[in-house]
């Protein structure tokens, strides 16, 4: 018994830090109103799993998802979203460079990192990014904003994606998390 | 195999097939969206699941099919082996070449996209990166030193000035950037060779943490698909300035570098790639090895069993028939093959032998019919029926030879001749006179044999005739018909004729010898002188003493010889017994003892004559024994069956001296008995009466004397007393 205390939380304390490991987090989410529209500005973790790790050094492209969803509190399922959007930002590691290169799909705006930290941090990073228009809400109506951030198993490459939709390193996802926007 | 057992072996074919089918399409999809099929590599998963649900499902048929046939051939079912035998042969027929296939395409899987990633190869590529590294990083230190030297030469102080001097010395370098900035990376200067570009790029963290800790950094970076070479220089004079440069690197190298680095990219990739890529051509693979081995295994299970089917009909048919069973008609295959053939061929087989079958027992019934009706005719006949065949062995008898010959011929079915006299003393005698008879083949024998043996002498006439028995050999015929009641009655017959003459003949003169005898008497015995006289007296005085004797002979002979003149009426039996037997109750000398158990028993008779055959049985008893001590007289009466009839018995028994073996043949005809005043008539008198009852009487020696048995028909609206029928019998 005295063992099993002692080994019990060991392996909570791995556990925890698998998970921590190879999942990602989003936090500080400030939505600002400015002049006539909302505004993010979030942080997102995006700590890789070892598998995902191992494939982004040997050169394969990893996209990253981050859906964005503004919703009635109350909402029945006829009721239109005034947000339902989905940005995509990928990072891939040039060998010869030894750089690692962010792209913003929707923008195309690429940009160079020395390591994997910066570019993934820069990568986590949500600045102003326009939201909803005012005028889109109804007033005194509560709404909240519903975001997640996911690796896009679907844009690997094709020999890997039957293991990543088996594997359990590849399901790298925030999860959804709910922040309230009162207009 | 029922013809249901069939349709539900097609329909469970037919499901399994397309099963089948769909694990077919499924596999051929899982394959093209693990080879090049992006939008189908999203649904890989439940692909998979599908293929793997499916072949669960075939799994368990198979082993459900396994664990039936082995039960089956551990019961030893029809078909059961042959089944087995052809699974496993097509089992292992289809797993040879499925297993060779898979191995050599398991190895050349492997070997093929391992052959794509030579190691000479490998090296190369990462040759070709260093060598694009190397002359990208002299490059580098180039600038790394120029840029060093740049801010070296900085002098100036105030801002203005310093942005002047980094305009002019990016000009003087050609550097697309170059920017001055204090420690904390603060821009104090900036210059770009794009007019619009008003905000440098600011170093990230990592180059500022080498500038800090006092290293200069020298690296690529790239804008679109322009490469450029960054530097990052602290000032090597120790003031608070830190200086970074983009600078262009020059086409061919930016166009080559990019191609190699495209190249390398794809080429690491694909390296990368490799492991996954024969994972998932492994797996699938080895979905399709399982898929072909299920379908083989399920497939081989199917055929045998269809194959099988018609063989473990004919089988369980065989079987069916050789219990007996020709009813089974076995159900014909479609296909007309050769097992269609042999089915049909077996199903008109058993309609034949049941058509066979049921003529012989319509023939056989014929032949039991005619065979109970020859034995029922035999059974009936008075006369006795035997046959022996040509070793003279005793075949059949019907019950009136065992009757005549007073034994159970059927125990003695299957004896010789020679050997039936082991049974009893007339048999023997019997047997003794049909062995020379029985060795006659040719010709029919007519005899009269004469038995001795417990009810007395016994007179057969026989007749022997050969006839031809089934085999061709000769056996013969033996009627037997007891005579000995005939003879008796054409002897008796005979007897009443001589004595009705002689009471004609003799009783006539016998009243005049008598009259004239005593008138001889009553004329001259006066006048006799006395010793003439007194010869006179005795001689005439004889002569009407005897006269008298003959008349009562003659009368007794009158009597026996006269025909019946009865008067019968019902009578109880007992009663008039017990009259007669109060009689002879007063006699101290003997004793009599009267046992009288039918009482209620009645008979339709004359009572004066059964009175005086009681009398006279009783008067025989007693004469009997009257000069014997202890000597005693038993009357008993009782109810006996005799051929399902009821009679009335009657037996007087005494413990005298019994009767001499040597009259018991005669003791019941005229003139013929044991005591010296008799005239032998008296017993004879009784057997008539008796006989003229419809009753019969014999005699016995018992173990205490002689034993008188009467025997009267009972009416029929009488019921028995619960008769002891062994008892009658054996009477």
């Amino acid at each position: 018994m005295r063992g099993l205390r002692v080994v019990l939380p060991l392996l909570l304390l791995l556990a925890s830090v698998g998970v921590q490991a190879a999942s990602f987090h989003v936090h500080d989410v400030q939505i600002r109103k400015v002049r006539d529209e909302y505004r993010l500005n979030a942080r997102i973790d995006y700590l890789l799993s070892d598998e995902a790790h191992e494939a982004l050094s040997n050169g394969v492209p990893l996209t990253l998802r981050v859906q964005l969803a503004v919703e009635k509190v109350w909402r029945g399922f006829w009721d239109p979203s005034p947000l339902a959007k989905t940005l995509w930002f990928q990072i891939r590691y040039h060998a010869l460079t030894e750089l690692y290169r962010v792209v913003d799909l929707q923008t195309g705006e690429e940009q160079s990192f020395v390591t994997q930290d910066a570019a993934l941090y820069a990568l986590g990073e949500i600045s102003d990014l326009p939201l909803v228009k005012l005028d889109e809400l109804v007033p005194d109506e509560t709404y909240h904003l519903r975001l997640r951030a996911d690796l896009d198993i679907e844009s690997l490459p094709l020999p890997l994606q039957p293991l990543a939709y088996l594997g359990r390193g590849w399901k790298l996802t925030s999860g959804w998390s709910q922040w309230p926007l009162q207009p | 195999m029922a013809p249901s057992t069939l349709s539900r072996m097609r329909l469970g074919g037919l499901s399994v097939g397309l099963l089948l089918v769909l694990l077919l399409v499924s596999l051929h999809l899982m394959s093209s969206a693990v080879q090049n099929s992006a939008e189908l590599s999203r649904y890989f998963v439940p692909l998979l699941i599908f293929n793997l649900a499916g072949m669960f499902v075939l799994f368990v048929l198979i082993t459900y099919n396994s664990i039936r046939l082995i039960r089956q051939y551990l019961r030893h079912s029809a078909g059961s082996r042959l089944t087995l035998r052809m699974v496993l042969i097509f089992t292992f027929i289809a797993l040879t070449p499925v297993g060779v296939v898979y191995y050599y395409s398991f190895s050349f899987l492997q070997g093929g996209i391992d052959s794509w990633f030579d190691v000479q190869i490998d090296q190369a590529m990462e040759d070709a990166r260093d060598l694009g590294q190397a002359s990208l990083a002299l490059n580098q230190r180039v600038w790394l030193k120029y840029t060093e030297q740049q801010l070296m030469s900085i002098a100036d102080t105030s801002e203005s000035a310093l942005s002047l001097t980094i305009a002019r010395l990016r000009q003087q370098s050609g550097a697309l950037e170059l920017s001055l900035s204090d420690l904390s990376g603060q821009i104090i200067a900036y210059s770009n060779a794009v007019a619009d570009e008003l905000a440098p790029a600011k170093p990230d963290d990592y180059i500022m943490q080498r500038l800090r800790e006092g290293n200069s950094y020298v690296g690529l970076a790239r804008d679109k698909d322009e490469l450029m070479i960054r530097v990052a220089v602290a000032d090597p004079l120790g003031r608070p300035f830190l200086i970074q440069g983009l600078y262009p690197a020059s086409e061919r190298v930016s166009a080559l570098s990019e191609k190699l680095e495209i190249a390398y990219n794809r080429y690491k990739e694909l390296s990368f790639l490799r492991q996954s890529l024969k994972r998932n051509f492994s797996l699938t693979l080895s979905l399709v090895l399982i898929f072909a081995v299920l379908t083989a295994v399920w497939a081989a299970f199917f055929s045998a069993r269809r194959l099988v089917a018609p063989i473990a009909n004919i089988a369980a048919g065989t079987k069916a028939v050789a219990g007996g069973d020709y009813d089974r008609q076995l159900p014909v295959p479609r296909h007309a093959d050769e097992l269609a053939f042999l089915v049909a061929s077996f199903n008109t087989m058993t309609r034949r032998i049941r058509q066979a079958r049921d003529e012989a027992d319509h023939s056989q019934r014929e032949v039991e019919g005619q065979r109970a009706y020859l034995e029922t005719v035999l059974a009936r006949l008075s006369s006795g029926v035997l046959t022996f065949d040509a070793q003279r062995k005793l075949r059949t008898a019907n019950p009136t030879a065992g009757k005549i010959l007073g034994s159970d011929l059927d125990e003695l079915v299957g004896r010789p001749v020679q050997s039936l006299g082991l049974e009893s003393p007339m048999l023997r005698q019997f047997a003794e006179g049909l062995e020379q008879p029985l060795r006659e083949t040719e010709q029919e024998w007519r005899g009269e044999l004469t038995l001795f043996g417990g009810e007395g002498r016994k007179v057969l006439s026989c007749r022997t005739t050969p006839f031809a028995q089934p085999n061709g050999r000769t056996g013969h015929i033996v009627l037997i018909d007891d005579v000995t009641a005939l003879i008796r009655a054409q002897r008796d017959a005979a007897w009443g004729e001589v004595a009705r003459r002689l009471a004609h003949e003799i009783k006539n003169p016998l009243t005049p010898i008598q009259l004239s005898a005593e008138r001889l008497r009553h004329k001259y015995l006066k006048q006799m002188p006395p010793e003439d006289a007194d010869v006179l007296d005795r001689a005439t005085h004889t002569i009407v003493q005897q006269v008298e004797a003959m008349k009562t002979m003659v009368n007794d002979f009158s009597e026996y010889a006269k025909p019946p003149q009865m008067s019968p009426k019902p009578l109880k039996p007992d009663r008039l017994i017990e009259e007669v037997a109060d009689l002879y109750r007063g006699n101290r000398k003997i004793g009599l003892e009267v046992q009288l158990d039918a009482e209620e028993a009645r008979v339709e008779a004359d009572p004066l004559r059964i009175r005086q055959v009681v009398h006279n049985l009783m008067k025989n008893a007693f004469e009997a024994v009257e000069d014997r001590k202890g000597s005693w007289v038993r009357l008993v009466s009782r109810v006996v069956l005799r051929d399902d009839h009821p009679f009335y018995e009657v037996r007087v028994q005494d413990n005298g001296p019994g009767f001499p073996e040597a009259m018991m043949q005669q003791l019941f005809e005229p003139y013929v008995t044991s005591k010296q005043k008799g005239t032998g008539l008296g017993l004879a008198i009784v057997k008539k009466i008796v006989e003229e009852h419809g009753g019969i009487i014999w005699a016995e020696n018992c173990d205490k004397g002689a034993c008188m048995v009467m025997q009267l028909p009972m009416l029929l609206d009488q019921a028995p007393q619960q008769p002891n029928e062994e008892e009658a019998q054996e009477s």
